[in-house]
């Protein structure tokens, strides 16, 4: 910790002069932090039990048993092993728009916190995006256990799953990041944000492939950086093709534009946040 | 900046946007605001004009009646909040601003809040393994471990974010109100550590309604009255002047 560092804080547009306060002793010296609080919001969430899990895989079961029953039939002619392709788009899609949506409300959530201690705020956005991170990283597990049980062996393209799931999670936390800021400000963002992820939802080839779509409105879904992620993603498990590293690097570079954008985003407006969070 | 100095405000300001009429803060309202430009807030001065300096090791009180911007300043001084107006130094680690028990997860055990707490605060993992003895001890927690926070009376509760900000490595401990709902054994045990903290050179700013304590604990103490210095001196001065002019109004 810096004992003997000197804080200067002006008016905003008068000159400043930082040498911060906050500690200083490795570069990211809140990693006790991430942990703490992540694991009070799996808690909080999940209530800390298998019973409470089993209830965070009952939505995904049940648009499961839902979207297989309704078009199976139809969908089906156009996929092989539809039961893997809907499952893999069903739990990463779920991944990304519960994380947004947690993310969303997360400082809010945290009021008291943000309130009463200084920290970096993009921890409170961390936190509740590894709080669903982890829900799905249990959905994930039981997701490979039934395309096992299907009889699909594991293939050596699934060891590229984590890097795919990194993407996504950086994804989530840019989105998060901004989605987060914003709610502060705009008390309805919760409501546009539902209605955004509900038209997001049928724009992403989740539950119907993208040959059924015309030719020439199929760009404008590959465009979706999450759509992208969720080909790749079952590309690895059902194909066992691993992702072009192009595609690879274009989507990284597309998560830490975002991610860096956010935060940047945050820093710039994390005492207005405070003050509309106070008054 | 003078060494011997832990803060120094000069001109500090800080105003807050308030609403004037029945509009939440929404994206819809803001499009008809910039559109119509009929504004839907006002400016609100919390605190204005503060010239202040507190030196190291001092226990310094402020004072004031509801609304005079105490909690404001100690926002300020804990580097929660930004200046809208003039300058604001401060020299050392100012993290944490202790409202009680806020900040914490009623939901989860008094343990988990402890480590929460104390990742809050700074306290690397192995530190607080090697402090929660020490820590429970003088919260006197030590049979609540597993209880939910939630479930601790509201003196309790208090003492959990004390107990580790004692014993984190900070230089400028500012407190609301944190003495209110302790009882008596609580506040002696408190006012002991707060003697003990000042004399290891550490800065403690305090706010209290309970004048006695400031008058006891205090050399020093600001009156504030409607976001302005009305007085900064003697803590005995400071309390008498607050006393003689709340009774007047």
């Amino acid at each position: 910790m810096t004992n003997s560092s000197i804080e200067i804080r002006r008016a905003p547009g008068s000159m400043m002069y930082h040498s911060s306060a906050m500690p200083t002793r490795a570069p990211f010296p809140y990693f006790d932090l991430v942990w703490e609080m992540t694991r009070g919001e799996i808690k909080l969430r999940d209530q800390g039990t298998a019973l409470g899990f089993l209830w965070t895989l009952l939505h995904p079961a049940l648009m499961f048993a839902v979207l297989y029953g309704l078009f199976s039939k139809w969908v089906g002619k156009f996929v092989d092993s539809y039961v893997v392709y809907l499952l893999v788009g069903l739990v990463l899609w779920n991944f990304f728009q519960k994380a947004t949506t947690y993310a969303l409300g997360s400082f809010r959530r945290f009021r008291g916190t943000v309130l009463n201690y200084r920290f970096p705020r993009e921890i409170v956005v961390f936190a509740s995006v590894g709080a669903v991170l982890w829900s799905s990283l249990m959905e994930l597990c039981v997701m490979l256990a039934v395309v096992i049980s299907l009889g699909q062996p594991p293939r050596l393209a699934w060891l590229f799953m984590p890097l795919l799931l990194l993407l996504e999670i950086l994804l989530a936390v840019g989105t998060g990041l901004f989605l987060a800021v914003w709610s502060v400000e705009f008390q309805d963002l919760e409501r546009i944000w539902d209605v955004v992820t509900s038209a997001l939802f049928y724009l992403t080839p989740i539950f119907y492939p993208l040959d059924v779509i015309s030719p020439d409105k199929r760009f404008l879904l590959r465009l979706n950086p999450l759509a992208r992620i969720i080909g790749a993603f079952r590309d690895c498990i059902i194909a066992g093709r691993a992702p072009s590293a192009a595609l690879f690097l274009v989507l990284l570079a597309v998560g830490f534009v975002l991610c860096a954008g956010g935060i940047a985003l945050l820093r710039w407006r994390q005492y207005a946040l405070a003050d509309r969070l106070l008054v | 900046m003078d060494a011997e100095l832990a803060i120094r405000a000069e001109g500090l300001g800080k105003s807050y946007m308030i609403g004037v009429r029945e509009a939440r803060p929404t994206l819809l309202n803001r499009l008809r605001r910039d559109l119509i430009g009929r504004p839907d807030q006002r400016e609100l001065w919390a605190l204005r004009g503060l010239d202040l300096e507190i030196r190291r090791g001092e226990i310094f009180g402020i004072v004031g009646p509801n609304g005079a911007g105490k909690s404001t300043l100690l926002l300020l001084l804990a580097g929660i909040l930004e200046p809208s107006a003039g300058a604001l130094s401060v020299n050392g680690r100012t993290d944490p601003f202790f409202q009680l028990a806020a900040g914490l997860r009623p939901a989860l055990s008094v343990l988990d809040n402890f480590k929460l707490c104390a990742a809050l605060l700074g306290i690397p993992r192995v530190e607080f393994a090697r402090l929660l003895p020490d820590m429970l001890q003088f919260s006197g927690l030590e049979d609540s471990l597993y209880c939910r926070y939630g479930e601790l009376s509201a003196g309790m509760a208090a003492r959990l974010p004390f107990a580790a900000a004692i014993h984190a490595e900070l230089d400028i401990i500012v407190i609301d109100e944190m003495l209110a709902v302790g009882d008596r054994a609580f506040q002696a045990q408190c006012i002991k550590a707060f003697k003990s903290l000042s004399a290891e050179g550490k800065t403690l700013v305090l706010v209290s309604h309970n004048l006695e304590l400031i008058v006891e604990l205090c050399g020093r103490a600001l009156y504030l009255h409607g976001g302005r210095e009305a007085y900064c001196g003697p803590a005995q001065e400071a309390v008498k002047r607050l006393i003689a002019e709340s009774a007047a109004r």
